[in-house]
């Protein structure tokens, strides 16, 4: 024990910078050391954890970008189906055509709540005064009939308009009723109490010297 | 020589001290890495959880629409299946059954006699209601169709009264007309009511045809 006591204070008188020396070197060594173990630590855990994060946010990130996209699609079919031409000048569920804005009833009424109908929202029952309107509205009105603006006192009288307005003979109405309706033989009538769809019709006069977005037969 | 070995104690004292120091710094230091990776790691939760409900969410959207469609099934499942008989009947293409008849719809418009013909052409006749139940359940028809039809009623002007086309005489408390007793005079069936219109105004109509047993 005093011999060792004697060598250490004989080599402290000595050398005490070298001791100091070494002594940071040593502090530095350990700590170099201890941070290898901490990675070390770190590394044999995390790798495994990480990859199995990273897998698992892959896999919900592309099934909800799929998702995503299946969705969309789906709902842009039915918009793609509600889409038809229109009027930007035109009432939300109104169709444009040339200058007058159409409306087609899903409802089905007498021709005297048709025409309440349409007076309700500004318009009337539809007239139409070139064949490219009468082909549009056959076209547009799908299989059901559709009651349009014409009508008479009895079998033996004129056709008129709702706009009081008499009816031209553009084309020949059949049927033996007082009320036209379009069918998809043209012109016919019925008997005001029976129920059909029915279209309404009003100006754009915004839009009256411009031509539809949709293309006239010419 | 007792004082230098006094300060040489003193000395190593000290080292040992620092060394003691510096050791609990060190895990100090180790302990700030790991706290950022906390950090990332309760982020990467988070957004594991949010990705989870966006993805809940998303599948509920999609399992929607198909359920939609399942009830519509289910509704013309049920449909056929009060009729019961359907099971063993059978009914052409293009034409539904009912009860113990196939219905057949028009899918253009034209006068009473032009149906009359067509259904003719087809091996039928034009509708026969023969209840109330079959009236309801043809004005239901009807509404899903958006649409009114001719059924093979017409007015006999010269007896005046209103006659099936399998020739018997129509029963008002069956069914009640609406609308002009007149010559030219043909049924429609429609959602709510049953009219009277000009035969030669153009409408839909329906055929009848009793089912053949398999």
């Amino acid at each position: 024990m005093n011999a060792a006591k004697v060598e250490t204070s004989s080599m402290g008188m000595l050398q005490r910078a070298d001791l100091t020396a070494a002594d940071c070197l040593q502090e530095g060594e350990m700590g170099k050391k201890i941070q290898g173990k901490c990675f070390r630590i770190i590394s044999t855990v995390s790798p495994v954890k990480l990859y199995c994060c990273y897998g698992v946010i892959m896999v919900l990130t592309v099934a909800v970008i799929a998702l995503s996209v299946a969705l969309s699609v789906r709902n842009k079919i039915p918009a793609m189906e509600d889409r038809e031409p229109c009027y930007t000048a035109c009432p939300s569920g109104w169709i444009g055509f040339g200058s007058k804005c159409f409306y087609f009833s899903e409802d089905m009424g007498n021709w005297t709540f048709s025409q309440s109908s349409c007076v309700a929202s500004n318009s009337h029952l539809a007239l139409f005064h070139s064949l490219e309107e009468l082909n549009f509205l056959k076209r547009y009105k799908g299989t059901s009939d559709h009651w349009i603006g014409l009508h008479r006192a009895s079998t033996q009288h004129p056709w008129i308009w709702t706009d009081n307005t008499e009816y031209s003979n553009l084309v020949l109405t059949r049927g033996g009723g007082e009320c036209g309706f379009l069918s998809d033989n043209g012109i016919s009538s019925g008997r005001s109490y029976t129920h059909r769809k029915w279209i309404c019709s009003k100006f754009v006069s915004s839009c009256k010297s411009r031509v539809g977005s949709v293309p006239r037969h010419v | 020589m007792d004082a230098p070995v006094l300060y040489a104690e003193l000395n190593l004292a000290e080292t040992r001290g620092l060394r003691c120091t510096s050791a609990p710094s060190l895990p100090q230091d180790a302990c700030q890495g790991p706290g950022w990776h906390r950090v990332a790691l309760k982020l990467g939760c988070a957004g594991l959880i949010f990705l989870l409900m966006v993805l809940s969410v998303l599948v509920g959207f999609l399992v929607q629409k198909p359920l939609i469609e399942k009830c519509s099934v289910a509704v013309q499942e049920n449909r056929t299946e009060p009729t019961g008989r359907s099971a063993t009947l059978e009914c052409p293409r293009d034409w539904h059954p009912h009860c113990d008849k196939c219905l057949f719809t028009s899918q253009t418009s034209r006068p009473w006699a032009d149906g009359l013909v067509d259904c003719n052409l087809k091996g039928a006749t034009l509708l026969l209601i023969q209840d109330e139940e079959e009236l309801r359940l043809l004005q239901n028809f009807s509404k899903g169709k958006g649409q009114q039809f001719y059924i093979g009623l017409k007015y006999e002007e010269v007896d005046k009264v209103w006659k099936w086309m399998n020739g018997s005489i129509l029963n008002t408390n069956l069914l009640q007309i609406t609308g002009k007793d007149e010559e030219n005079s043909c049924a429609l069936i429609s959602q709510t009511e049953v009219f009277s219109d000009s035969c030669s105004s153009d409408n839909h109509w329906i055929c009848q045809k009793t089912l053949k047993h398999v």
